[in-house]
């Protein structure tokens, strides 16, 4: 009896063993899982991918607030860059293609009004990622002619580039692009102000049919072909924010313009320093983790991008860095860019603006990336990349009237010590 | 007729093209750009093609060299119809085949149809082709300078209309012997 005993515990205890062999922490599952994935080599190709705005794009997934969401978004360029390629293949970039997002996915229960909390949880890097110098694009395009490509060597401590030897660059990815869709009003809004700004001499961007995705809503026989926003600016919907200081951990809070928000992820930067003054950070395709909650009614307060966290902030800050100050300063019968649409002749023969920080961080920038040539032994070229992706560009002062300044702070301890 | 004088017109060929082109690309800086530079396009699909522009390039690069000419390499020959069809673009290297399909809306081009293209020169087996708003004299002193080296690029003179392609009036012009003045830039 005790031995018949002794065997049924033994047989118990296998039984229990074999049927829990799987059972380790892995098989337990508290969060669903919504992934939307990639299809095809470009967005062209893509169901899961639009490159303009309009609430009639379809959502591609369903999400209740909760689920982890994991999409997996393409480079801003739409791009077939690799770690080979050179500047002529950066002066091709096709425009219209800029920038394809991923989604739209239909939050469940969120209607316009509503705030839809978007949780940052994850980015996984691409393998490759890339930061161009495109000749009239970026803060200084009257400077830079020549068109230029730092082809980076991505993992999730690091960026190495063999186009600027001896610096690396710490992961602090981001979302550049995340948002909502527009609402009919909201587009009719947007398109109505971009229209003046470009009748002005402003830079606006019109509905191009021309490569815009989904081609039957937004291309050249698109149901809505004159009314798809494009998905350049940032605007209150979000979009192409580029704000470094959205990593994993932080919550932005979006307002709600049509019911299930419409919500899309694109353009993930591995690094990018405040200003991403080249135009580009270090671009990537990525895979994003993300879970949303809904804040009802919010959106009669939160009318724009808005975002909160804890300490991530301070873990962006350099070890060690260098700072130049920049004033509203310029040479004397120079118009720079920024300047030009408004044709202002008052302020061509001037030496010194004011209460004007673009101009101070346009001296800010210039001095720093003086400084870094002086001092790294880095071309111009390789001092604006660096700058782009590492070197924060901020507002120290907007009162001491008329030199309003501009700070550049580069950390130092991306340069490896010789 | 052309003489190498004649180079300092090409910098007011691109900035007409660059005017035009404002309207339709999202960075009015980013025309700057191709004001300033002789673009010419390839593609990743067709490292020969993209091989002879080098040669051709390095060509005007010598011949014109305030043209800054250079080769600029799209991912695909969509792209390379997307640029030249939304005018962010004027000049391209295509091989026979694919600026047929081009020109007649072949796949995979159908949506760029119709193709506002013409032909500037041709070397039995490439195009060197131009929207049809590249004014004639920009057009005229750049196959003058490619010409000039006819003899080494293997140049034929194009016959009017090859698989329904025309000719650009400023290429015509220069193999009819006519004479073009270069100040008329903004003509079309």
């Amino acid at each position: 009896m005790r031995a018949l005993n002794f065997s049924i515990v033994v047989a118990s205890l296998v039984c229990l063993i074999s049927s829990n062999a799987n059972a380790d922490t892995t098989s337990v599952k508290l969060h669903k899982i919504v992934e939307v994935k990639k299809k095809g080599e470009h967005c062209e190709q893509d169901p899961n991918c639009f490159n303009r705005y309009h609430p009639a794009i379809k959502p591609v997934a369903r999400a209740a607030p909760g689920d982890h969401i994991v999409v997996h978004t393409r480079d801003a360029l739409d791009s077939n860059l690799n770690i080979n390629s050179k500047p002529k293949d950066v002066t091709a970039i096709d425009t219209n293609l800029i920038h394809p997002m991923t989604g739209p996915i239909y939050i469940e229960g969120a209607k316009r009004g509503d705030v839809l909390a978007v949780e940052l949880l994850d980015i996984n890097p691409d393998d490759y990622g890339y930061t161009t110098l495109i000749p009239g694009f970026g803060f200084l395009p009257d400077l830079y002619k020549e068109p230029f490509v730092a082809n980076w060597k991505l993992n999730r401590v690091e960026a190495v580039s063999e186009q600027i030897p001896g610096v690396r660059i710490k992961m602090n990815a981001f979302m550049g692009s995340v948002g909502v869709m527009p609402g009919e009003p909201e587009v009719e809004a947007w398109l109505a102000r971009e229209t003046a700004l470009g009748k002005v001499g402003g830079v606006a961007l019109p509905p191009e049919p021309t490569g815009a995705r989904p081609a039957e809503i937004c291309g050249a026989n698109g149901s809505h072909k004159d009314r798809c926003l494009r998905t350049v600016p940032p605007r209150e919907n979000g979009g192409n924010m580029d704000v470094k200081q959205m990593v994993r951990g932080t919550t932005l809070l979006l307002p709600c313009f049509i019911d299930g928000c419409g919500f899309f992820i694109g353009d993930v930067h591995y690094a990018q320093g405040d200003g991403e003054v080249a135009g580009t950070a270090i671009e990537m395709g990525a895979v994003v983790t993300v879970k949303t909650s809904i804040r009802k009614g919010m959106a009669s307060i939160v009318k724009q991008p808005m975002f909160e966290g804890g300490s991530q902030i301070k873990a962006l800050e350099p070890d060690r860095f260098h700072a130049v100050v920049g004033y509203p300063l310029k040479k004397a019968g120079e118009v720079p860019p920024q300047w030009a649409y408004l044709d202002s002749e008052k302020i061509k023969p001037l030496t010194n603006l004011s209460n004007d920080l673009t101009l101070a961080a346009r001296h800010s920038l210039t001095s720093m990336i003086d400084w870094l040539v002086a001092t790294k032994g880095l071309s111009k070229q390789q001092a604006l990349v660096i700058a782009s992706v590492a070197c924060d560009v901020r507002i120290s002062n907007m009162v001491d009237v008329p030199n309003y300044a501009v700070t550049t702070i580069c950390p130092m301890e991306i340069f490896d010590k010789k | 007729m052309y003489n190498r004088r004649n180079a300092i017109g090409i910098i007011a060929v691109m900035a007409a093209c660059a005017k035009e082109a404002l309207a339709h690309t999202p960075y009015g800086l980013w025309d700057a750009f191709r004001k300033q530079n002789l673009q010419i396009l390839t593609s990743h699909e067709d490292y020969t093609g993209d091989d002879l522009a080098e040669i051709w390039v390095a060509t005007l690069r010598k011949e014109l060299p305030l043209s800054r000419a250079m080769v600029s390499r799209a991912r695909n020959f969509s792209r390379v119809a997307s640029l030249l069809k939304t005018d962010q673009s004027k000049l391209a290297v295509l091989s026979h085949k694919q600026a047929r399909d081009m020109f007649s809306g072949a796949p995979p081009f159908e949506l760029f149809a119709p193709m506002p293209i013409q032909v500037l020169l041709d070397d039995g087996k490439y195009f060197l082709i131009a929207r049809e708003s590249l004014p004639k004299s920009h057009a005229f002193v750049i196959t003058a300078a490619l010409m000039h080296e006819s003899r080494d690029l293997k140049f034929l003179k194009p016959t009017k209309a090859t698989y329904g392609i025309p000719l650009h009036p400023g290429s015509q012009a220069y193999f009819s012997g006519e004479e073009v003045p270069l100040d008329a830039v903004d003509e079309k």
